[in-house]
């Protein structure tokens, strides 16, 4: 169902990237408030306080009722905190990001233009709960319903809820009734008018008709506002006596009786928060159990890997728009040049001369293209911010969850990586920061028996070193223990056991990378699981990156992930098979060989060769794909040797070409399921390589043989 | 204003791309047709692991595009002469070739000429044909090749 929103597409889009800016502006704040204990920033609060009230504004003029009414309770919450009547509370903190959850919702409605299935009376109602209980140093005045019975225009609820408002923040409540003159014909802006200068004056609790009513031009004669205001009545009364087209103003201050029995109410109302905490206190206890306790935290894994903090638009800067513009100025000079030159070819005696300018041309294009690459590529770069800043509040929710005390440090995040980079990389960093809650840092308690900070510590830095960008995450927490490690590999069959203790203590941290290594029978249960370290070191190698570990028991663990600056352009190995051409990613290629043809083994009708006293199996680049088998030609063949977490393989091939850096065109998706290619590259001449994919390449390997032969 | 000089589509001529396929003559909607090259002019790089009718991949002015072989994908017999040509099509903004025996000739189709098809022709499925049309005594099936190329699709979006 669609929402029926009445906004062009291009409206849409800007409310979309403005509104997914302040909702993580209000998330930040939120977290950031969470920290004071005393005095809060006011400037942080005036921050939160404009996100709530602009995405208020925007969601209300784009026609998304619910999320305006959300926004507008936010607002009220927030206006309470920054005039100093309400306490920082951790239910209140957990209700605003709630509400910032639910935020995200909505624009995702938008996005889609899909009605979800959420309900926010639930939510709303809490919030307002909020608004009217536990303000510090002041009395509770909530107001009943049969106090107001000087107020026939506007439900008592509302009113009540209007009184209690006004009453925390020293202000009073207004009936205000104007007479407009219909006859004239732009009723609605007069009415627009009447409430935007009202809205100016205070705020408007409900209107008759809403903005949303006067927008689409359903009004009626009588305006009807109940108005919360610290202007007096009569200063109302003149401004709104301003706008034009008014026949009559009535404005009435509407006064609380306040209750004696309210006291009663408070104190039980006070007395149900405190049970709501004691509940929620239980709560958190009973999910120290660990099926449950892993759900939630998957639950929150998982939002945040769903939630692409990526838009599909991008801002260049101007002065780079103009360099790509003046480059292509150039080439079109070029391609005159090349005209008149091929002419000249053509017609003049003296050869010497045209080519002589052929090839000056030539080479111009050659340096504008490079430029031209150079920029293109500059233009897809972003901060890593764009991907780091969703992790605060994702670790407090984990830490939270799983009953740990953790301090994130970032650095780095202006460090640019290109985009295509950064949204694959989202997955891998999540899935490591949640294993350093998980496993790496210790429960409080613990933390302190072991003379370590309460905190725990987990670093997320970003730097770039040569070619590469090299991201950091670090934990001070119990560190792997490589045994431990070791032991586990074997329990699971994934390593022989003579084996485990001829590994060195790197080999056996390694062993964590391995296929089925970290996917636990228990854990495969829960949904959305199974995913383990293997997968975020192939997402790694599939950018072309590496990951490495480095631990010590009790001290902490660190990963230290290289991603290449860019993922278009790739440097690879060339070889060529059958008349094909392929490119073998040099991320992937441990080293070659000429092997002569009488040291082939055969281990079980399989072709193998020992190197370096281990035995390597060797593979026909032609085998993995099903096509047929040339024969070797000669007494020596050429073997690449390629690697994938622990498993290398030779890849027999008819010819070595060299080294080439390519760029890489994905293939079209009309060619159906590929596998085994990552892409494909133009080389000089016009002819088309295909970029093996290895990971993948030697999974068909290992799928179209029998389990035979792991190798380590 | 501007609305009376629009057309309605529903009565224009239909202009088709007239193509070859053995003995039998077929044909597709100009409007998807971005050009027509000679297949010879073309160095086919092929993918391993694909159905068969996918021929490989073309690399047309730095752009590398899927090429389709439409007698495979018909079940026909595989023919390479020198005729052959490939259309480039346009499929929700995904560029490919088709490759067909040969192409004929440009032809305006009244609507009029158009009949539904009947539900095979020649061992095609339905969902690709557009009708059949009978121009001056000859028959010639539309063909809705851009359907064609998508069914092959992957449903991943390649960017």
């Amino acid at each position: 169902m669609g929402l029926g929103l009445e906004a062009s597409p291009e409206e849409i889009r800007i409310f979309l990237e403005e509104a997914a800016e302040q909702v993580l502006t209000l998330e930040e704040g939120i977290i950031a408030l969470e920290k004071y204990e005393h005095e809060i920033d006011q400037e942080l609060l005036q921050a939160i306080f404009r996100a709530a009230h602009t995405l208020k504004g925007s969601s209300a003029a784009l026609g998304h009722t619910a999320m305006a009414k959300l926004t507008h309770e936010l607002e009220n919450l927030l206006d309470q905190l920054r005039k100093g009547t309400r306490d920082v509370t951790p239910e209140f903190i957990e209700l605003l990001l709630e509400v910032v959850d639910v935020l995200r919702i909505y624009n995702d409605e938008i996005a889609k233009d899909k009605a979800s299935d959420f309900n926010p009376d639930d939510l709303i109602a809490k919030l307002r709960e909020l608004g009217q209980s536990s303000n510090k140093n002041r009395e509770e005045t909530a107001v009943t319903a049969t106090t107001s019975k000087a107020t026939p225009l506007f439900p008592p609820k509302l009113v009540s809820l209007a009184l209690e408002q006004a009453s925390t923040m020293k202000r009073k409540v207004f009936s205000i009734k104007v007479n407009l003159n219909t006859e004239n014909t732009l009723p609605s802006v007069r009415a627009y008018q009447l409430l935007m200068l009202l809205e100016d004056k205070g705020t408007i609790i409900t209107s008759q008709p809403t903005f949303q009513e006067v927008e689409k031009d359903l009004i009626d004669k009588d305006i009807k506002i109940l108005l919360v205001s610290k202007k007096p009545k009569e200063e109302l009364e003149k401004d709104i006596a301003s706008i034009p087209d008014i026949l009559r103003i009535k404005i009435e201050e509407i006064k609380d009786q306040i209750d004696k029995i309210e006291e009663k109410t408070k104190a039980d109302l006070s007395s149900q928060v405190n049970e709501k905490i004691n509940i929620q206190a239980e709560e958190i206890k009973n999910e120290e159990l660990d099926e449950e306790k892993n759900l939630a935290l998957n639950k929150i894994e998982k939002k945040f890997k769903n939630d692409s903090m990526i838009s599909s638009t991008i801002r260049v800067d101007v002065e780079l728009l103009d360099g790509l513009m003046n480059l292509v100025g150039e080439l079109v000079i070029d391609r005159t040049r090349l005209v008149s030159g091929i002419s000249q070819l053509h017609e003049s005696e003296d050869k010497t001369m045209a080519i002589e300018n052929l090839s000056q041309t030539g080479s111009h294009i050659g340096r504008v293209t490079e430029q031209l690459q150079e920029l293109i590529m500059k233009a897809r770069m972003l901060p890593l911010e764009t991907l780091f800043r969703k992790f605060p509040r994702m670790i407090r929710d984990l830490a939270l969850k799983a009953g740990k005390e953790i301090e994130l440090n970032m650095e780095g995040e202006e460090t640019e990586l290109d985009r295509s980079v950064i949204e694959q990389i989202s997955d891998p960093l999540i899935h490591l920061l949640r294993n350093s809650i998980d496993h790496g840092i210790e429960e409080p308690d613990v933390r302190e028996k072991m003379g370590k900070p309460r905190v725990g510590r987990i670093t997320l830095s970003a730097e770039p070193e040569e070619n590469y960008i090299v991201i950091r995450l670090s934990d001070d927490g119990k560190g792997i223990d490589p045994e431990k490690i070791a032991a586990t590999a074997v329990r699971k069959g994934l390593l022989a056991a003579e084996k485990a203790n001829t590994l060195s203590v790197n080999e056996a941290v390694e062993l964590i990378f391995m296929p089925g290594f970290s996917t636990s029978e228990k854990v495969t249960q829960v949904s959305g699981r199974g995913v383990g370290m293997d997968i975020v070191k192939k997402n790694i190698e599939n950018l072309n990156g590496n990951i490495q570990v480095f631990t010590e028991i009790d001290k902490g663990t660190e990963f230290r992930i290289e991603l290449p600056l860019t993922l278009a352009i790739m440097r690879t190995l060339l070889v060529k098979s059958s008349d094909s051409l392929y490119a073998i990613p040099l991320g992937s290629v441990a080293e070659t060989h000429r092997i002569q043809k009488a040291t082939i083994k055969y281990i079980n009708k399989r072709k193998a060769m020992t190197l370096r006293g281990k035995v390597l199996p060797l593979v026909h680049l032609e085998a993995l794909f099903g096509l047929p088998i040339p024969e070797i030609a000669g007494d020596s063949f050429f073997v690449v040797v390629v690697r994938v977490a622990q498993q290398q393989v030779g890849l027999i091939v008819e010819r070595l070409i060299g080294e080439e850096e390519v760029v890489i065109k994905t293939l079209s998706k009309l060619l159906g399921d590929i596998r085994g290619i990552f892409g494909a590259a133009i080389l000089g001449q016009g002819d088309v390589a295909l970029i093996l994919d290895v990971p993948s390449l030697l999974a068909l390997e290992r799928s179209s043989n029998q389990p035979e032969g792991t190798v380590l | 204003m501007t609305d009376k000089l629009l057309v309605d589509s529903e009565t224009i001529d239909k202009q088709v791309i007239v193509f070859s396929l053995g003995e039998e003559e077929f044909a597709a909607d100009i409007n998807c047709v971005k050009e027509i090259r000679k297949m010879n002019d073309q160095k086919i790089t092929t993918i391993p692991k694909t159905k068969d009718y996918v021929a490989g991949v073309v690399n047309l002015r730095g752009n590398i595009i899927p090429v389709l072989d439409l007698r495979l994908r018909f079940g026909m017999e595989k023919n390479v002469s020198q005729d052959n040509r490939i259309i480039v099509i346009e499929a929700e903004n995904e560029v490919c070739g088709v490759i067909v025996d040969a192409v004929k000739e440009v032809l305006r189709v009244a609507k009029e000429e158009i009949e539904v098809a009947p539900d095979m022709v020649a061992g095609i499925n339905k969902d690709f044909l557009e009708g059949v049309a009978k121009v001056q005594g000859r028959l010639i099936v539309l063909l809705n090749l851009p359907k064609i190329a998508l069914a092959n699709s992957n449903g991943k979006v390649a960017s």
